[in-house]
């Protein structure tokens, strides 16, 4: 399956900012980091889909424990 | 729906000289919902349409037009809107009444999103709309009113230099002094909370980025 490019980098972009987030961040995390932080193609949006998406496969996988059934709108 | 009406006839008069080879989907709106449904003694000097598929209009005017039913053709007479004029919340179509004619499905909009596309001029007979639609069913109440105003608060955009028409701001002010007896601020009851709650799904992992910059080094 061919994934669109600037998913591809929002999502490596979201895993670098969750390993920053648990302080095990490596040269070449820092590296893509500054590349994707002005490449057009990564987004906000697409950083925040991305680490939803991460956020669900931990959770599938039971990394992470289960959200909340009670229904919050997000917006 | 009241068909016997004068809005009603007239609607049907349309039916009769739409050529039956196809269907036609109109929308109705101004006043002529509001005398179908609500009070047939409602009446105004037009029946606003307006096509659900917007290259249909031409072909619908020249019908009308041949049989002699447009403006200055007759003192009671149809007139064929651009879809734009009706400046009605996003989610109108959800509460939309819609009835089929033999060959013409007719949509009418639901009175309180007839009241708020009248937000956007606010004559006198505007406001009698207003005091018609509260009387007869109570509604809408300054807090529905409100949030239908939230769903169509690009009326209360700027203007273009090259455009013309009225305030929405200050009419919305006149149309809470005349049929609520109160004030409105505008922009901190219908514009700031309108705009806030697009600004949540449109700005979403705001800031994301720039973390991300940061960790660069950026």
């Amino acid at each position: 399956m061919l994934r669109d490019p600037c998913w591809v980098k929002s999502r490596i972009g979201a895993r670098i900012l969750l390993r920053a987030e648990a302080g095990k961040l490596t040269a070449r995390d820092i590296r893509l980091a500054r590349r994707f932080g002005v490449d057009r193609g990564v987004e906000d949006r697409l950083l925040d889909q991305a680490l939803a998406s991460i956020g669900a496969e931990k959770r599938r996988r039971g990394l992470l424990p289960p959200l909340p059934k009670i229904y919050v709108p997000a917006i | 729906m009241r068909w016997d009406s004068p809005a009603g006839k007239m609607l049907d008069r349309v039916v009769a000289v739409l050529p039956v080879e196809r269907t036609w989907k109109l929308i109705v709106f101004g006043s002529a919902p509001l005398q179908l449904g609500l009070d047939e003694t409602f009446v105004s000097a037009d029946v606003d349409i307006t096509m659900e598929y917007p290259d249909e209009d031409v072909a619908v005017e020249r019908c009308l037009n041949e049989a002699q039913m447009l403006k200055g053709q007759q003192d009671f007479y149809v007139e064929v809107v651009p879809r734009y004029v009706f400046n009605a919340p996003h989610d109108w179509q959800t509460r939309a009444y819609r009835e089929q004619r033999r060959h013409v499905e007719f949509t009418f909009p639901h009175p309180v999103d007839i009241l708020v596309a009248k937000v956007c001029r606010v004559a006198e007979k505007d406001l009698n709309a207003f005091r018609l639609v509260r009387r007869l069913t109570g509604h809408p109440t300054p807090e529905e009113l409100i949030r239908l105003l939230r769903n169509a608060v690009d009326i209360y955009r700027p203007r273009f230099d090259e455009e013309f028409g009225g305030d929405p701001v200050a009419n919305t002010k006149v149309v809470w002094r005349e049929i609520f007896g109160a004030d409105i601020d505008v922009r901190a009851e219908i514009i700031r909370p309108a705009l806030e709650e697009r600004r949540k799904y449109f700005n979403q992992g705001e800031g994301l980025k720039d973390k991300l910059r940061a960790i660069g080094g950026g």
